[in-house]
């Protein structure tokens, strides 16, 4: 099967007052349409910023140091800006976690939905804006024409977070980044929220790749998942396999820190110290400060991302042992 | 539930109502809390859950007496905290303290650790001469998992972590009977949460403190809380000892709840039935009639509508009660759920 879009050694760099910072190392993954890739890391793992980057976001302190991110085999990166506009919509797409501050205040939202439909479709402005009432309805808004005429702030949370949802499917995109979609609501409207994303991937075959912290999140969400530490990938694979045999300690260790009903009120497994600043990676392996496996060729060596199976990747000097054990 | 020698804490009918802005046509009230039963016992934890909105923090600022609410009581240790003034006022204030939700906020970056500490003390004089202070933050420090040798650092020096480790030292300074945590980790990540809860079990398991948890994160809670308080809408609709609430939960809402958290153990078991609720949490403004949940239950009929049902205990579960008038059977163990 040939990946829709992937990502190929992809570096971002981060202009600060004290000196430049690499905050995404060399990341590498594919998605397929019609399947979930779940990037899964902690806050500061370099997420976001590999999702801004793919969409062409970036801010203007950070910049594209290297690598290359093809969409059915063209390097997005190296299109020129016009080109690259054009693909805003029917061929990448992205849902950001902060719906309110996503949406313009000052006009109605039928007006920012029909937006896509007149600037891609040249679409008239009656037309485009059936079309807007017509996406309100699928995504699950209530009463779509009246609504249609409505204000931001005039919008529950979840009511928000299905229009960006809206706003984002509009032209029927190839690759959708949903980049912590749910995490700012309440648990009842993020379950909606996952199955309406769900309903959408499938009906649209569209690749969906899901940018989250939450290791449940992605067991039940994703085909695939990208576990990434500071900056990289540290391994890869189906998510079934992944967190049931883990071939990486600090996949393993996340797997541990997560509460299990199993043993309630017990001590939790937890990974020692915290993650660690970019500014001042530790050399060879960024996670050996806090691993419980590390030695001393873990401190000179960085350990590539190697294939340890079907479809599965590690960046583990020791993965075999885990995988023994 | 705790019996009379053991309850610390106890909240009974409380009512909590806000005015609040209606547009143009002036003020209305916003009743966030309707009738909260609940009772803390000494060196328990009670987890509190619900959804924004549903009155979580209004009753964590009852408890800390920075509201004051409309009706019901509350009883610490039999006395009314609410008619206490003055010095006995002062020493009831330091009984019970908060941890916030939000390390990065909540400590003030020009005090350092031992400054922040040692702050409360400023109030409260008499809890530790000033000649054993020094020696008293190294104590906390170290108690919390931090160095001694951190007293002089700032809170931008520290992680997420250690600062939330420093707010948990400063509620200790006082020597509480009951932490209210509110969302303690929630702004910390997985593998540093697992830390901090962990230091919470042991705290309580060293100097037997009660915590009020407060949390939307259903699976720190059922790890945490020996009981659990589930509220809707200014209610609580459902409480009782965790695993009978969670294992096998009364009310629909905390079933619903409960299959629309994602969580690793259902996947791991195989999966389940997923309940999605249709519709939002109604504004507390305009809550409905009758049963609050009643709007997106699937199982409501007209008296749901008409009666507001009243908490009962679940036959042969004295412990667990719930608001409903249609309660769920419970779950036989080792069914498929």
């Amino acid at each position: 099967m040939t990946a829709t879009m992937e990502v190929d050694g992809l570096s971002v760099d981060i202009r600060t007052p004290g000196g430049t910072i690499r905050a995404v190392r060399g990341m590498s993954f594919a998605v397929h349409s019609g399947q979930t890739l779940a990037l899964l890391g902690e806050s500061g793992c370099g997420k976001s910023m590999t999702a801004h980057a793919v969409a062409g976001l970036l801010g203007p302190v950070a910049d594209v140091a290297g690598g290359e991110v093809r969409l059915d085999g063209v390097d997005v990166l190296r299109l020129d800006p016009a080109a690259r506009r054009r693909l805003a919509g029917p061929g990448l797409a992205i849902v950001f976690q902060d719906a309110l501050t996503a949406l313009n205040p000052v006009y109605p939202v039928g007006t920012q939905l029909a937006e896509p439909f007149r600037i891609h479709e040249k679409l008239s402005r009656r037309a485009a804006r059936a079309k807007a009432v017509e996406l309100m309805e699928r995504v699950g808004i209530p009463e779509p024409r009246s609504r249609a005429g409505a204000y931001p702030h005039q919008f529950s949370g979840g009511m928000r977070q299905r229009l960006l949802i809206a706003m984002a499917v509009a032209l029927r995109p190839a690759v959708l980044l949903a980049d912590e979609p749910t995490t700012a609501l309440d648990v009842t409207v993020q379950a909606q929220i996952m199955e309406l994303l769900a309903e959408l991937r499938a009906e649209q075959r569209m690749a969906l790749v899901l940018i989250t912290h939450d290791l449940a999140v992605v067991a039940e969400q994703a085909d695939h998942v990208a576990v990434m530490y500071a900056g990289s990938v540290v391994e890869t694979g189906p998510v079934a396999e992944v967190f049931r045999a883990p071939r990486h300690p600090y996949t393993r260790g996340l797997l541990d820190s997560v509460p299990s009903g199993a043993e309630r009120g017990g001590r939790l497994r937890s990974i020692e110290g915290s993650p660690p600043e970019l500014a001042s990676l530790p050399a060879g392996c960024a996670f050996r400060e806090r691993c419980p496996l590390a030695r001393e060729r873990c401190a000179t060596e960085r350990p590539p991302l190697v294939e340890t199976g079907t479809g599965r990747a590690s960046s583990c000097h020791y993965w075999k042992e885990l995988a023994d054990a | 539930m705790p019996d009379d020698e053991t309850t610390l804490l106890e909240v009974g009918g409380l009512t909590k109502t806000f005015e609040v802005a209606a547009g143009a046509s002036g003020r209305t009230a916003l009743r966030a809390l309707d009738g909260v039963d609940l009772t803390l016992g000494r060196g328990e934890t009670l987890g509190l859950v619900g959804e924004s909105g549903c009155g979580k923090s209004t009753l964590a600022r009852v408890l800390l007496l920075l509201e004051r609410p409309d009706g019901g009581h509350v009883r610490f240790s039999g006395v009314d905290p609410f008619t206490l003034r003055g010095k006995d006022l002062l020493a009831w204030r330091r009984r019970v303290q908060m941890v916030f939700q939000d390390p990065f906020a909540s400590l003030n970056p020009r005090l350092n650790a031992a400054e922040l500490i040692g702050e409360p003390w400023r109030t409260h004089r008499d809890l530790v001469p000033a000649g054993k202070r020094a020696a008293r933050v190294r104590e906390l420090l170290e108690l919390v998992g931090l160095r001694a040798a951190d007293a002089g650092r700032y809170p931008q020096e520290f992680s997420g972590g250690q600062r939330q480790r420093i707010g948990i030292a400063r509620a200790l300074a006082l020597e509480p009977d009951v932490i209210v945590c509110d969302e303690p980790v929630s702004a910390l990540d997985l593998s540093v949460q697992a830390q901090v809860l962990n230091l919470l079990g042991d705290l309580q398991a060293e100097l037997g403190v009660s915590y009020l948890f407060i949390s939307h994160d259903l699976t720190v809670v059922r790890h945490i809380a020996d009981r659990v308080a589930v509220m809707y809408l200014g209610r609580v609709v459902e409480s009782g000892p965790t695993e009978e609430v969670f294992g096998s939960p009364a009310h629909p809402y905390t079933a619903a709840l409960l299959s629309a958290a994602p969580s690793l153990d259902a996947v791991r078991e195989g999966g389940r039935e997923r309940i999605v609720l249709t519709g939002e949490v109604p504004s507390p403004v305009d809550p409905p009639s009758g049963c609050r949940f009643r709007t997106r239950c699937w199982l409501a009929e007209d008296r749901c509508a008409q009666v507001a049902p009243v908490a009962e205990a679940r036959p042969g579960e004295p412990a667990h009660h719930a608001a409903c008038h249609l309660p769920l059977e419970p779950v036989v163990a080792g069914a498929p759920r």
